[in-house]
Protein backbone atom coordinates (compact mmCIF):
# COMPACT_ATOMS: atom_id res chain seq x y z
CA UNK A 1 0.00 0.00 0.00
CA UNK A 2 1.04 3.64 -1.29
CA UNK A 3 0.42 6.67 0.37
CA UNK A 4 -1.37 8.93 -2.19
CA UNK A 5 0.18 11.79 -3.46
CA UNK A 6 -2.28 14.90 -4.25
CA UNK A 7 -2.72 15.03 -7.57
CA UNK A 8 -5.41 15.86 -10.25
CA UNK A 9 -8.46 13.38 -11.80
CA UNK A 10 -6.46 12.39 -14.57
CA UNK A 11 -3.44 10.73 -12.74
CA UNK A 12 -6.12 9.18 -10.86
CA UNK A 13 -8.61 7.66 -13.01
CA UNK A 14 -4.56 5.96 -14.50
CA UNK A 15 -4.18 4.83 -11.83
CA UNK A 16 -7.34 2.63 -11.70
CA UNK A 17 -9.46 4.85 -10.21
CA UNK A 18 -13.29 5.30 -10.44
CA UNK A 19 -15.12 8.44 -9.63
CA UNK A 20 -19.32 8.65 -10.00
CA UNK A 21 -20.23 11.90 -8.88
CA UNK A 22 -23.09 13.09 -6.94
CA UNK A 23 -23.89 15.89 -9.70
CA UNK A 24 -24.21 13.58 -12.82
CA UNK A 25 -25.78 16.44 -15.04
CA UNK A 26 -22.65 18.56 -14.53
CA UNK A 27 -20.00 16.69 -13.61
CA UNK A 28 -20.68 13.13 -14.86
CA UNK A 29 -22.06 13.30 -18.39
CA UNK A 30 -21.83 15.10 -21.36
CA UNK A 31 -25.57 15.41 -21.92
CA UNK A 32 -25.86 16.23 -25.73
CA UNK A 33 -23.60 13.17 -26.15
CA UNK A 34 -24.78 10.19 -27.43
CA UNK A 35 -24.61 7.21 -24.86
CA UNK A 36 -21.90 5.19 -26.72
CA UNK A 37 -19.61 8.31 -26.50
CA UNK A 38 -20.43 8.71 -22.72
CA UNK A 39 -19.43 4.86 -22.04
CA UNK A 40 -16.41 5.03 -23.65
CA UNK A 41 -14.76 8.59 -22.73
CA UNK A 42 -13.04 6.78 -19.83
CA UNK A 43 -12.15 4.08 -21.53
CA UNK A 44 -10.16 6.36 -24.59
CA UNK A 45 -7.66 7.23 -22.07
CA UNK A 46 -6.18 3.75 -22.31
CA UNK A 47 -5.59 4.63 -25.71
CA UNK A 48 -3.41 7.57 -24.43
CA UNK A 49 0.06 7.12 -25.38
CA UNK A 50 -1.36 6.94 -29.07
CA UNK A 51 -3.95 9.54 -28.80
CA UNK A 52 -3.67 10.07 -32.31
CA UNK A 53 -3.97 6.26 -33.60
CA UNK A 54 -7.22 5.35 -35.17
CA UNK A 55 -9.74 3.75 -33.13
CA UNK A 56 -10.69 0.10 -33.65
CA UNK A 57 -14.69 0.89 -34.21
CA UNK A 58 -15.73 -2.37 -33.85
CA UNK A 59 -14.09 -3.59 -30.36
CA UNK A 60 -15.30 -0.48 -29.32
CA UNK A 61 -18.90 -0.80 -29.80
CA UNK A 62 -18.24 -4.42 -28.71
CA UNK A 63 -17.36 -3.04 -25.49
CA UNK A 64 -20.05 -0.50 -25.37
CA UNK A 65 -22.41 -3.64 -26.21
CA UNK A 66 -21.23 -5.80 -22.85
CA UNK A 67 -20.90 -2.87 -20.49
CA UNK A 68 -24.61 -1.66 -21.09
CA UNK A 69 -25.38 -5.53 -20.50
CA UNK A 70 -23.11 -5.41 -17.26
CA UNK A 71 -25.14 -2.36 -15.97
CA UNK A 72 -29.17 -3.60 -17.10
CA UNK A 73 -29.10 0.07 -19.18
CA UNK A 74 -32.70 0.08 -20.82
CA UNK A 75 -32.91 -1.84 -24.06
CA UNK A 76 -34.76 0.42 -25.51
CA UNK A 77 -32.22 3.30 -25.43
CA UNK A 78 -30.14 3.25 -28.88
CA UNK A 79 -26.31 3.66 -28.34
CA UNK A 80 -26.57 6.54 -30.35
CA UNK A 81 -29.90 8.21 -28.79
CA UNK A 82 -28.39 11.50 -26.64
CA UNK A 83 -28.15 10.79 -22.65
CA UNK A 84 -30.09 14.14 -22.38
CA UNK A 85 -33.55 11.84 -23.26
CA UNK A 86 -32.84 9.08 -20.72
CA UNK A 87 -34.36 8.82 -17.34
CA UNK A 88 -32.37 9.59 -13.84
CA UNK A 89 -31.94 5.98 -13.38
CA UNK A 90 -30.60 5.06 -17.02
CA UNK A 91 -28.19 8.17 -16.66
CA UNK A 92 -27.05 7.05 -13.44
CA UNK A 93 -26.41 3.35 -15.60
CA UNK A 94 -24.55 5.21 -18.25
CA UNK A 95 -22.37 7.10 -15.86
CA UNK A 96 -21.35 3.84 -14.01
CA UNK A 97 -20.81 2.09 -17.29
CA UNK A 98 -18.36 4.49 -18.38
CA UNK A 99 -16.29 3.87 -15.62
CA UNK A 100 -16.86 0.20 -15.56
CA UNK A 101 -15.60 0.06 -19.32
CA UNK A 102 -12.02 1.27 -17.72
CA UNK A 103 -11.84 -1.36 -15.59
CA UNK A 104 -10.68 0.29 -12.74
CA UNK A 105 -9.71 -0.98 -9.21
CA UNK A 106 -11.34 1.30 -6.77
CA UNK A 107 -14.89 2.94 -6.95
CA UNK A 108 -15.81 5.83 -5.32
CA UNK A 109 -19.67 6.47 -5.57
CA UNK A 110 -21.15 9.14 -4.16
CA UNK A 111 -24.79 9.58 -3.31
CA UNK A 112 -24.90 6.81 -6.16
CA UNK A 113 -28.83 6.48 -6.09
CA UNK A 114 -29.87 10.38 -6.35
CA UNK A 115 -32.61 10.78 -7.97
CA UNK A 116 -33.22 7.50 -9.58
CA UNK A 117 -36.20 5.06 -9.41
CA UNK A 118 -37.00 2.02 -7.55
CA UNK A 119 -36.01 -0.91 -10.03
CA UNK A 120 -32.76 1.25 -10.97
CA UNK A 121 -31.91 1.59 -7.29
CA UNK A 122 -31.99 -2.01 -6.88
CA UNK A 123 -30.10 -2.79 -9.71
CA UNK A 124 -27.41 -0.48 -8.66
CA UNK A 125 -26.88 -1.90 -5.41
CA UNK A 126 -26.74 -5.31 -7.05
CA UNK A 127 -24.14 -3.91 -9.62
CA UNK A 128 -22.22 -2.69 -6.46
CA UNK A 129 -22.08 -6.47 -4.64
CA UNK A 130 -20.92 -7.81 -7.89
CA UNK A 131 -18.20 -5.28 -7.97
CA UNK A 132 -16.86 -5.83 -4.38
CA UNK A 133 -17.35 -9.94 -4.94
CA UNK A 134 -15.25 -9.57 -7.75
CA UNK A 135 -12.32 -7.76 -5.97
CA UNK A 136 -13.26 -4.33 -6.34
CA UNK A 137 -12.60 -1.65 -3.73
CA UNK A 138 -15.82 0.14 -3.07
CA UNK A 139 -16.42 3.51 -1.55
CA UNK A 140 -20.27 4.31 -1.08
CA UNK A 141 -20.73 8.38 -0.07
CA UNK A 142 -24.50 8.26 1.16
CA UNK A 143 -27.02 10.10 3.22
CA UNK A 144 -29.44 7.77 3.54
CA UNK A 145 -29.04 5.24 6.76
CA UNK A 146 -30.79 2.57 5.04
CA UNK A 147 -29.00 2.40 1.90
CA UNK A 148 -25.47 2.26 3.67
CA UNK A 149 -27.05 -0.76 6.14
CA UNK A 150 -28.34 -2.36 2.90
CA UNK A 151 -24.61 -2.61 1.38
CA UNK A 152 -22.14 -1.78 3.61
CA UNK A 153 -19.88 -3.92 5.24
CA UNK A 154 -18.41 -0.91 7.68
CA UNK A 155 -19.28 2.62 7.94
CA UNK A 156 -17.41 5.51 9.18
CA UNK A 157 -19.18 8.63 10.13
CA UNK A 158 -18.13 11.83 9.09
CA UNK A 159 -18.92 15.12 10.90
CA UNK A 160 -17.64 18.11 9.94
CA UNK A 161 -14.47 17.24 8.06
CA UNK A 162 -13.48 14.18 10.80
CA UNK A 163 -14.42 10.70 11.19
CA UNK A 164 -16.70 10.44 14.05
CA UNK A 165 -16.83 6.74 14.58
CA UNK A 166 -16.33 3.69 12.69
CA UNK A 167 -18.96 0.53 12.73
CA UNK A 168 -18.57 -2.98 11.45
CA UNK A 169 -21.42 -5.11 10.29
CA UNK A 170 -22.56 -6.60 13.49
CA UNK A 171 -22.64 -3.27 15.08
CA UNK A 172 -24.54 -1.31 12.63
CA UNK A 173 -27.02 0.52 14.59
CA UNK A 174 -28.84 3.78 13.04
CA UNK A 175 -29.08 5.74 16.41
CA UNK A 176 -25.60 5.17 16.93
CA UNK A 177 -24.90 6.65 13.41
CA UNK A 178 -27.15 9.10 13.73
CA UNK A 179 -26.02 10.53 17.01
CA UNK A 180 -22.38 10.39 15.95
CA UNK A 181 -23.55 12.49 12.31
CA UNK A 182 -25.67 15.15 14.33
CA UNK A 183 -23.12 15.69 17.35
CA UNK A 184 -22.57 19.31 16.24
CA UNK A 185 -24.62 20.54 13.20
CA UNK A 186 -25.35 18.29 10.21
CA UNK A 187 -22.99 15.67 9.22
CA UNK A 188 -22.58 13.44 6.21
CA UNK A 189 -22.19 9.49 6.49
CA UNK A 190 -19.41 7.63 4.66
CA UNK A 191 -19.13 4.44 4.27
CA UNK A 192 -16.45 1.57 2.71
CA UNK A 193 -16.91 -1.81 1.51
CA UNK A 194 -13.98 -3.88 0.17
CA UNK B 1 -71.06 -0.56 -12.72
CA UNK B 2 -67.92 -0.93 -13.96
CA UNK B 3 -65.46 2.33 -13.24
CA UNK B 4 -64.55 4.17 -15.56
CA UNK B 5 -60.91 6.00 -16.48
CA UNK B 6 -62.11 9.83 -16.25
CA UNK B 7 -59.41 10.46 -18.95
CA UNK B 8 -57.90 7.81 -21.58
CA UNK B 9 -54.75 9.31 -22.38
CA UNK B 10 -53.48 8.75 -26.28
CA UNK B 11 -50.49 8.82 -26.88
CA UNK B 12 -49.17 9.34 -30.82
CA UNK B 13 -46.05 9.03 -31.68
CA UNK B 14 -45.24 11.06 -34.79
CA UNK B 15 -44.01 9.68 -37.71
CA UNK B 16 -41.33 11.63 -39.50
CA UNK B 17 -42.93 14.37 -41.72
CA UNK B 18 -41.58 15.67 -44.93
CA UNK B 19 -41.20 18.67 -42.21
CA UNK B 20 -38.54 16.59 -40.55
CA UNK B 21 -36.60 15.83 -43.00
CA UNK B 22 -35.88 19.17 -44.61
CA UNK B 23 -35.01 20.75 -41.13
CA UNK B 24 -32.83 18.08 -40.37
CA UNK B 25 -31.09 18.50 -44.28
CA UNK B 26 -31.17 22.76 -43.92
CA UNK B 27 -28.24 23.94 -44.94
CA UNK B 28 -27.84 20.99 -47.99
CA UNK B 29 -31.01 22.06 -49.28
CA UNK B 30 -30.20 25.96 -49.27
CA UNK B 31 -27.38 24.58 -50.67
CA UNK B 32 -29.17 22.89 -53.55
CA UNK B 33 -31.49 26.08 -53.99
CA UNK B 34 -28.03 28.55 -54.43
CA UNK B 35 -26.75 26.34 -56.97
CA UNK B 36 -30.39 25.71 -58.96
CA UNK B 37 -30.92 29.82 -58.81
CA UNK B 38 -27.52 30.27 -60.19
CA UNK B 39 -27.89 27.73 -62.92
CA UNK B 40 -30.85 28.73 -63.88
CA UNK B 41 -29.40 32.97 -64.44
CA UNK B 42 -26.35 32.13 -65.54
CA UNK B 43 -25.47 29.33 -67.80
CA UNK B 44 -21.92 29.05 -67.68
CA UNK B 45 -22.54 28.62 -63.40
CA UNK B 46 -23.20 25.21 -63.89
CA UNK B 47 -20.33 24.00 -65.88
CA UNK B 48 -17.55 21.58 -64.91
CA UNK B 49 -14.86 24.52 -65.30
CA UNK B 50 -16.69 27.13 -63.04
CA UNK B 51 -17.08 24.32 -60.48
CA UNK B 52 -13.79 23.04 -60.08
CA UNK B 53 -12.86 27.30 -60.06
CA UNK B 54 -15.07 27.45 -57.23
CA UNK B 55 -13.36 24.71 -55.69
CA UNK B 56 -10.00 26.05 -56.12
CA UNK B 57 -11.10 29.63 -55.12
CA UNK B 58 -12.64 28.44 -51.84
CA UNK B 59 -9.55 25.87 -50.59
CA UNK B 60 -7.84 28.44 -48.70
CA UNK B 61 -11.37 29.51 -46.54
CA UNK B 62 -12.07 25.55 -46.35
CA UNK B 63 -8.25 24.94 -45.05
CA UNK B 64 -8.69 27.73 -42.15
CA UNK B 65 -12.10 26.90 -41.38
CA UNK B 66 -10.84 22.98 -40.73
CA UNK B 67 -8.67 24.48 -37.85
CA UNK B 68 -11.44 27.06 -36.77
CA UNK B 69 -13.40 23.92 -36.26
CA UNK B 70 -11.51 22.41 -33.94
CA UNK B 71 -11.14 25.06 -31.84
CA UNK B 72 -15.59 26.14 -32.12
CA UNK B 73 -16.06 22.05 -31.05
CA UNK B 74 -13.88 22.95 -27.82
CA UNK B 75 -16.44 26.17 -27.84
CA UNK B 76 -13.39 28.48 -28.30
CA UNK B 77 -12.82 30.76 -30.74
CA UNK B 78 -9.76 31.96 -32.73
CA UNK B 79 -10.04 35.51 -33.94
CA UNK B 80 -6.50 35.84 -34.81
CA UNK B 81 -6.07 32.89 -38.21
CA UNK B 82 -6.33 35.68 -40.36
CA UNK B 83 -3.32 37.51 -38.85
CA UNK B 84 -1.13 34.20 -38.57
CA UNK B 85 -1.71 34.11 -42.64
CA UNK B 86 -0.61 37.85 -42.83
CA UNK B 87 2.61 37.74 -40.49
CA UNK B 88 3.12 34.21 -42.05
CA UNK B 89 3.17 35.54 -45.45
CA UNK B 90 4.98 38.56 -45.06
CA UNK B 91 8.02 36.66 -43.27
CA UNK B 92 7.62 34.44 -46.14
CA UNK B 93 7.67 37.20 -48.60
CA UNK B 94 10.64 38.46 -47.12
CA UNK B 95 12.49 35.84 -47.05
CA UNK B 96 11.63 34.36 -50.73
CA UNK B 97 13.04 38.29 -51.42
CA UNK B 98 16.07 37.91 -49.33
CA UNK B 99 16.68 34.49 -51.48
CA UNK B 100 15.59 31.90 -49.28
CA UNK B 101 14.94 28.29 -51.26
CA UNK B 102 10.89 27.77 -51.59
CA UNK B 103 10.21 25.27 -48.98
CA UNK B 104 12.30 26.98 -46.79
CA UNK B 105 9.92 29.53 -47.10
CA UNK B 106 7.13 27.84 -46.60
CA UNK B 107 7.83 25.97 -43.52
CA UNK B 108 8.78 29.22 -42.06
CA UNK B 109 5.75 30.53 -42.78
CA UNK B 110 4.24 27.47 -41.43
CA UNK B 111 6.13 27.80 -38.06
CA UNK B 112 4.61 31.49 -37.85
CA UNK B 113 1.06 29.45 -37.64
CA UNK B 114 2.46 27.29 -34.95
CA UNK B 115 3.64 29.89 -32.88
CA UNK B 116 0.93 32.14 -32.84
CA UNK B 117 -1.49 29.02 -31.94
CA UNK B 118 1.34 28.70 -29.22
CA UNK B 119 1.22 31.91 -27.98
CA UNK B 120 -2.32 31.66 -28.13
CA UNK B 121 -2.64 28.64 -26.02
CA UNK B 122 -0.70 29.30 -23.58
CA UNK B 123 -2.49 32.54 -22.81
CA UNK B 124 -5.55 30.58 -22.79
CA UNK B 125 -4.48 27.58 -21.12
CA UNK B 126 -2.06 28.80 -18.56
CA UNK B 127 -2.99 32.36 -17.73
CA UNK B 128 -6.80 31.37 -18.09
CA UNK B 129 -7.18 34.95 -20.18
CA UNK B 130 -10.92 34.03 -22.19
CA UNK B 131 -10.17 32.84 -25.77
CA UNK B 132 -11.84 35.50 -27.50
CA UNK B 133 -9.92 38.62 -25.96
CA UNK B 134 -6.70 36.19 -26.09
CA UNK B 135 -7.02 35.87 -30.04
CA UNK B 136 -8.50 39.19 -30.67
CA UNK B 137 -5.55 40.76 -29.15
CA UNK B 138 -3.56 38.61 -31.47
CA UNK B 139 -5.25 39.72 -33.73
CA UNK B 140 -4.20 43.30 -33.67
CA UNK B 141 -0.69 42.34 -32.61
CA UNK B 142 -0.32 40.24 -35.65
CA UNK B 143 -1.82 42.46 -38.08
CA UNK B 144 0.56 45.39 -36.22
CA UNK B 145 3.55 43.55 -36.54
CA UNK B 146 2.99 42.72 -40.15
CA UNK B 147 2.49 45.70 -41.13
CA UNK B 148 5.38 47.12 -39.49
CA UNK B 149 7.68 44.50 -41.03
CA UNK B 150 6.38 44.55 -45.12
CA UNK B 151 6.26 48.53 -44.44
CA UNK B 152 2.78 48.80 -45.22
CA UNK B 153 3.96 48.14 -48.81
CA UNK B 154 2.51 45.42 -51.23
CA UNK B 155 5.67 42.52 -52.09
CA UNK B 156 5.11 40.87 -55.49
CA UNK B 157 6.72 37.94 -55.05
CA UNK B 158 8.16 35.34 -57.44
CA UNK B 159 6.49 33.30 -60.12
CA UNK B 160 7.23 29.97 -58.45
CA UNK B 161 4.32 30.17 -56.43
CA UNK B 162 2.06 31.39 -58.95
CA UNK B 163 3.53 28.09 -60.66
CA UNK B 164 2.55 26.28 -57.80
CA UNK B 165 -0.50 27.36 -57.51
CA UNK B 166 -1.67 26.49 -61.27
CA UNK B 167 0.19 22.99 -60.50
CA UNK B 168 -2.40 20.03 -61.23
CA UNK B 169 -1.04 16.60 -59.81
CA UNK B 170 -2.76 14.03 -62.09
CA UNK B 171 -5.23 16.26 -63.18
CA UNK B 172 -6.23 17.78 -59.83
CA UNK B 173 -5.30 21.38 -58.66
CA UNK B 174 -2.69 21.76 -56.22
CA UNK B 175 -5.26 23.95 -54.09
CA UNK B 176 -8.14 20.77 -54.07
CA UNK B 177 -5.49 18.71 -53.47
CA UNK B 178 -4.24 20.38 -50.45
CA UNK B 179 -8.09 21.08 -49.33
CA UNK B 180 -9.30 17.92 -50.08
CA UNK B 181 -6.28 16.05 -47.63
CA UNK B 182 -6.75 18.52 -44.67
CA UNK B 183 -10.69 18.13 -44.70
CA UNK B 184 -10.57 14.37 -44.82
CA UNK B 185 -7.74 13.91 -42.37
CA UNK B 186 -9.56 15.93 -39.93
CA UNK B 187 -12.84 14.08 -40.22
CA UNK B 188 -10.85 10.98 -39.63
CA UNK B 189 -9.23 12.36 -36.85
CA UNK B 190 -12.36 13.81 -35.12
CA UNK B 191 -13.96 10.85 -35.88
CA UNK B 192 -11.68 7.59 -35.12
CA UNK B 193 -9.15 8.76 -32.48
CA UNK B 194 -9.45 9.15 -29.19
CA UNK B 195 -8.54 12.79 -29.64
CA UNK B 196 -11.43 13.62 -31.48
CA UNK B 197 -13.98 11.75 -29.55
CA UNK B 198 -12.01 13.84 -26.18
CA UNK B 199 -12.71 17.11 -28.09
CA UNK B 200 -16.49 16.80 -28.43
CA UNK B 201 -16.50 15.65 -24.95
CA UNK B 202 -14.81 18.80 -23.74
CA UNK B 203 -16.81 20.52 -25.92
CA UNK B 204 -20.38 18.82 -24.38
CA UNK B 205 -18.98 19.29 -20.80
CA UNK B 206 -15.29 20.50 -19.60
CA UNK B 207 -15.82 19.97 -16.21
CA UNK B 208 -17.64 16.15 -16.95
CA UNK B 209 -14.08 15.50 -19.18
CA UNK B 210 -11.80 16.59 -16.64
CA UNK B 211 -13.10 14.64 -14.46
CA UNK B 212 -13.17 11.82 -16.46
CA UNK B 213 -9.66 11.76 -16.96
CA UNK B 214 -9.68 13.74 -20.42
CA UNK B 215 -6.24 16.16 -20.45
CA UNK B 216 -8.62 19.56 -20.95
CA UNK B 217 -5.24 21.31 -21.23
CA UNK B 218 -3.77 19.73 -23.95
CA UNK B 219 -6.46 18.95 -25.61
CA UNK B 220 -7.28 22.88 -25.52
CA UNK B 221 -3.77 23.77 -25.89
CA UNK B 222 -3.46 21.62 -29.20
CA UNK B 223 -7.07 22.61 -30.94
CA UNK B 224 -4.92 26.33 -31.01
CA UNK B 225 -1.77 24.92 -32.43
CA UNK B 226 -4.11 23.10 -35.17
CA UNK B 227 -5.96 25.95 -35.99
CA UNK B 228 -2.80 28.01 -36.23
CA UNK B 229 -1.21 25.50 -38.96
CA UNK B 230 -4.43 25.19 -40.65
CA UNK B 231 -4.61 29.38 -40.75
CA UNK B 232 -0.76 29.37 -42.49
CA UNK B 233 -1.33 26.84 -44.40
CA UNK B 234 -4.44 27.96 -46.01
CA UNK B 235 -2.79 31.25 -46.26
CA UNK B 236 0.05 29.34 -48.72
CA UNK B 237 -2.85 28.74 -51.22
CA UNK B 238 -4.20 32.29 -50.89
CA UNK B 239 -0.04 32.97 -51.54
CA UNK B 240 0.24 30.86 -54.35
CA UNK B 241 -3.07 32.47 -56.15
CA UNK B 242 -2.24 35.67 -55.71
CA UNK B 243 1.18 35.62 -55.84
CA UNK B 244 1.87 39.09 -54.29
CA UNK B 245 1.27 40.04 -50.12
CA UNK B 246 -0.32 42.95 -49.61
CA UNK B 247 -1.83 44.80 -46.11
CA UNK B 248 -4.94 43.74 -46.51
CA UNK B 249 -3.60 40.41 -46.74
CA UNK B 250 -5.83 37.45 -44.77
CA UNK B 251 -8.03 40.73 -43.88
CA UNK B 252 -11.42 39.18 -42.22
CA UNK B 253 -10.40 35.37 -42.75
CA UNK B 254 -11.54 34.95 -39.25
CA UNK B 255 -15.02 35.46 -39.85
CA UNK B 256 -14.99 33.49 -43.45
CA UNK B 257 -13.76 30.62 -41.32
CA UNK B 258 -16.55 31.04 -38.38
CA UNK B 259 -19.11 31.59 -40.99
CA UNK B 260 -18.14 28.56 -42.73
CA UNK B 261 -18.24 26.52 -39.67
CA UNK B 262 -21.44 27.61 -38.27
CA UNK B 263 -22.97 27.28 -41.65
CA UNK B 264 -21.64 23.81 -42.19
CA UNK B 265 -23.32 23.19 -38.35
CA UNK B 266 -20.80 23.37 -36.19
CA UNK B 267 -21.97 25.23 -32.60
CA UNK B 268 -20.30 28.01 -31.43
CA UNK B 269 -20.99 26.74 -27.74
CA UNK B 270 -18.36 23.11 -28.48
CA UNK B 271 -19.30 19.76 -28.74
CA UNK B 272 -21.42 19.71 -32.26
CA UNK B 273 -19.81 19.81 -35.47
CA UNK B 274 -17.84 18.32 -38.38
CA UNK B 275 -15.56 19.30 -40.60
CA UNK B 276 -16.78 16.68 -43.76
CA UNK B 277 -19.47 17.71 -45.13
CA UNK B 278 -19.75 20.23 -42.33
CA UNK B 279 -17.44 22.91 -42.49
CA UNK B 280 -16.17 22.37 -46.30
CA UNK B 281 -20.07 22.37 -47.61
CA UNK B 282 -20.11 26.15 -45.85
CA UNK B 283 -16.89 27.33 -47.17
CA UNK B 284 -18.55 25.81 -50.69
CA UNK B 285 -21.58 27.34 -50.51
CA UNK B 286 -19.93 30.98 -49.65
CA UNK B 287 -18.14 30.32 -52.43
CA UNK B 288 -20.50 29.62 -54.55
CA UNK B 289 -22.87 33.00 -53.84
CA UNK B 290 -19.91 35.18 -54.34
CA UNK B 291 -19.31 33.12 -57.89
CA UNK B 292 -22.78 32.92 -58.92
CA UNK B 293 -22.83 36.86 -58.19
CA UNK B 294 -20.01 37.81 -60.44
CA UNK B 295 -21.16 35.19 -63.32
CA UNK B 296 -24.73 37.15 -62.85
CA UNK B 297 -23.07 41.00 -63.52
CA UNK B 298 -24.72 41.96 -60.16
CA UNK B 299 -23.65 45.07 -58.38
CA UNK B 300 -20.74 44.91 -56.79
CA UNK B 301 -21.55 46.96 -53.29
CA UNK B 302 -24.35 43.81 -53.13
CA UNK B 303 -21.54 41.18 -53.02
CA UNK B 304 -20.96 41.32 -49.36
CA UNK B 305 -25.29 41.67 -48.59
CA UNK B 306 -26.42 39.14 -50.16
CA UNK B 307 -23.83 36.68 -48.81
CA UNK B 308 -24.44 37.45 -45.45
CA UNK B 309 -28.07 37.42 -45.74
CA UNK B 310 -27.58 33.63 -46.89
CA UNK B 311 -25.22 33.33 -44.05
CA UNK B 312 -27.79 35.07 -42.06
CA UNK B 313 -30.70 32.62 -43.18
CA UNK B 314 -28.81 29.16 -43.07
CA UNK B 315 -28.15 30.37 -39.54
CA UNK B 316 -31.17 31.49 -38.89
CA UNK B 317 -32.67 27.81 -39.72
CA UNK B 318 -29.99 26.01 -37.95
CA UNK B 319 -30.64 27.76 -34.58
CA UNK B 320 -34.39 27.55 -34.90
CA UNK B 321 -34.15 23.90 -35.90
CA UNK B 322 -33.63 22.61 -32.66
CA UNK B 323 -36.69 24.02 -31.21
CA UNK B 324 -38.77 23.10 -33.91
CA UNK B 325 -37.08 19.39 -33.80
CA UNK B 326 -37.76 19.44 -30.68
CA UNK B 327 -41.56 20.57 -30.44
CA UNK B 328 -41.79 17.75 -33.78
CA UNK B 329 -40.49 14.91 -32.14
CA UNK B 330 -42.49 15.06 -28.79
CA UNK B 331 -44.72 12.71 -28.16
CA UNK B 332 -48.51 14.13 -28.11
CA UNK B 333 -50.28 13.24 -25.25
CA UNK B 334 -54.06 14.02 -25.72
CA UNK B 335 -56.16 14.28 -22.93
CA UNK B 336 -59.95 12.94 -24.05
CA UNK B 337 -62.41 14.04 -20.89
CA UNK B 338 -64.80 11.64 -20.88
CA UNK B 339 -68.24 12.53 -19.43
CA UNK B 340 -68.10 13.54 -15.54
CA UNK B 341 -69.57 10.26 -14.53
CA UNK B 342 -67.23 9.54 -11.90
CA UNK B 343 -67.23 13.51 -10.13
CA UNK B 344 -71.13 12.53 -9.80
CA UNK B 345 -71.50 11.20 -6.19
CA UNK B 346 -74.77 9.67 -7.41
CA UNK B 347 -73.04 7.74 -9.88
CA UNK B 348 -70.37 6.43 -7.35
CA UNK B 349 -72.99 5.80 -4.63
CA UNK B 350 -74.83 3.73 -7.90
Amino acid sequence: MRAARFCGPRERVQQGFAFVTEDRRHEGLCLEATIADNMALVALRRHAKQSLKLLNLNTWRDAVRRTREAVKLSSGARDAQAVRTLSGGNQQKVVLGKWLMSEPHVFILDEPTRGIDVGAKFEIYQLIHRLADEGAGVLVISSEIEELIGICDRILVMNRGEIRDELRRDEFDRERILRAALLEGAGTVTSART
Amino acid sequence: MIPRPLTKSLITQTKPSALLLVLNNASLLLFALVLVIFAAQAPTFFTGNNLLNILIQSSSTVIVATGMTFVLLTAGVDLSVGAAMFVGAAVCGKLLLGGSPLPAALAAMLGVGIMFGAVNAVLITRLRIVAFIVTLAMLFAGRGFALRITETRAMNLPDVLLQLGAAKIIGVPVPVLVFALVAVAAQIILSCTSFGRQLYALGNNAEAARKAGVHVRRLTASVYLISGFCATLGGIITLTQLGAVGPKFGENYEFKAIAAAVLGGTSLFGGRGKVLPGTVLGAVLIQCVENGLVLLDADPYLYPLITSAVIFFAVLIDSTRNQMLARLSRRRIRHEDLPARGNDPASTRA
